[in-house]
């Protein structure tokens, strides 16, 4: 293959990232579902693996906004609570407004390290946290055991940075500052 | 170029403002609906899975078994230790076959003595576990077994000792077992040498919780729990487990079913008990219950 001269590059890569990201994205989700629904652990247990997928979600929100439309991010959610037998369409409601909430946090910063980013992530996290189950008490229905969903609270927060590097390393999403997107922006203002 | 970016950043928003807004009602409002009208979201649910896993089974299958190979693999390094622990095992069974085999012998002998029958209708379906609930906050499996196959709700799914759970939600080709631990699992049971009813109720831990218990002071670590089949929920006498009391002095249920190494499960098949519902007209013909007493009222 012969290498097409670098102003092309760009435009070709833009193209390209519209349509590969969101089938990566895809994909790493439905990977994410199957392994949780893999029937290895039947034992009841007061711990649990982070929530990769939400933090997935909005390491791609803020790293890569347009390559997630939010019509797919509902999607996938709501696919997830039909599977893991949670209300279906409150979390992924709620997981889709803290996941645009993020983008527009991501969009709209002048500046945005890692440490921002990691914080932001887990102030959306928080808020997912504490509105499901507001909601969830406001309308009487039965409540997810408190410790394990504080438990699993922490351990995502936690595991975001993780989530992060493997963004940037094994799928080369690029930190938001460098989005050529973003560069004008702060060029107008 | 910043002026056309700037332009296209602006006639963009506010759409996708509408369509975010547009998705997240969406949403909300199939969770309310999910809220208002249970089942039919339920079933819908169930409808949807029974779409997607059985088509994922290729992938998960080897995965699992891949996975529990390389476990088992682990534990044969401990494996002398096992084997000694085994034999010892083994020698106490053979004291507790010998018992078995004369109680069964007298079983037996006082069954047919008063002439009594298993019920006949208690067959089964066996179901192999297509995958589990995705989370630790829900505890239930799916099975490969569906409404194809005659499953209805409520029924009882064993392993071969014990009860696992109930059917809840079935699709044409799956369904899903709620197991004990769940915490929406209640069931109604009877702890064995006193006979007192208790509920035994999931709390997302090993051993689930014996509620509403009349008389605590009646039962002692290590009776039998069996179902009641009060309410017609389950058939009467599955054996659940053990009795066990816990740090903090609550009394438990040691399952005996082996929810580590879940497999299979059987599904009970069960069409419901007769009912009897009147008193009267049982025992005396219909000729005579106009005009002469009947003959059991002269008894009393």
């Amino acid at each position: 293959m012969t290498h097409p001269p670098q102003t092309r590059v760009a435009g070709d890569d833009m193209a390209l990232n519209g349509l590969i990201y969101p089938v990566i994205f895809i994909f790493i989700s439905l990977l994410f579902v199957f392994f949780r629904m893999l029937p290895l652990d039947l034992m009841a247990r007061n711990w649990t693996t982070p929530d990769f997928l939400i933090c997935f979600m909005l390491a791609w929100s803020m790293r890569k906004p347009e390559a997630i439309p939010a019509i797919l991010i509902a999607a996938v959610f709501l696919l997830q609570d039909c599977l893991f037998q949670r209300p279906p369409g409150l979390y992924a409601a709620l997981a889709l407004l803290a996941c645009e909430w993020s983008k527009r946090q991501a969009l709209h910063a002048e500046e945005f390290p890692l440490l921002i980013e990691w914080l932001t992530a887990a102030m959306a996290l928080v808020t997912l946290f504490v509105g499901y189950r507001l909601i969830l008490s406001l309308s009487f229905s039965e409540l997810p055991p408190f410790r394990l969903s504080l438990f699993e609270l922490f351990i995502t927060m936690v595991s975001y940075p993780v989530v992060v590097g493997i963004c940037r390393y094994g799928l080369r999403l690029r930190s938001p500052q460098s989005l050529p997107f973003d560069k004008i922006k702060r060029g107008r203002s | 170029m910043a002026q056309d970016q700037t332009k296209h950043d602006d006639y963009v928003t506010p759409i996708r403002r509408l369509l975010v807004g547009c998705l997240v009602v969406l949403l909300l409002g199939i969770f309310l609906m999910w809220r208002i009208d249970n089942p039919r979201v339920e079933r819908l649910r169930a409808n949807v899975i029974d779409a997607i896993i059985p088509r994922m089974d290729w992938a998960m299958a080897p995965v699992t078994a891949a996975v529990n190979l390389a476990r088992d693999f682990r534990s044969y390094k401990q494996i002398s230790q096992q084997n000694q622990e085994l034999r010892k095992e083994l020698k106490k069974m053979k004291i507790f076959k010998e018992a078995a085999r004369q109680l069964e012998e007298e079983n037996a002998r006082l069954l047919d003595l008063n002439k009594l029958k298993l019920d006949p209708k208690l067959t089964e379906v066996s179901g192999i576990i297509l995958a589990d609930s995705g989370s630790p906050f829900n505890q239930s499996v799916l099975l490969n077994v569906g409404h194809r196959d005659g499953i209805q709700d409520g029924w009882a799914a064993m392993d071969g000792l014990g009860l696992v759970g109930r059917i809840f939600g079935i699709g044409e080709n799956t369904s899903r077992v709620i197991l004990l631990t769940d915490i929406s699992s209640r069931i109604p049971v009877i702890i064995e040498p006193s006979g007192q009813n208790a509920f035994v109720s999931g709390d997302n831990s090993i051993a689930p919780v014996i509620d509403f218990l009349e008389d605590a002071n009646q039962v002692r670590p290590g009776d039998r729990i069996v179902t009641s089949g009060r309410g017609g929920v389950l058939p009467p006498d599955l054996l659940l487990g053990h009795l066990a009391v816990d740090t903090e002095m609550r009394l438990r249920v040691r399952l005996a079913a082996d929810y580590e190494r879940l497999e299979f499960v059987r599904v009970l098949r069960d069409y419901g008990r007769e009912e009897i519902k009147e008193t009267g007209q049982l025992i005396a013909p219909e000729f005579q219950s106009s005009d002469a007493p009947s003959p059991n009222e002269g008894g009393r």
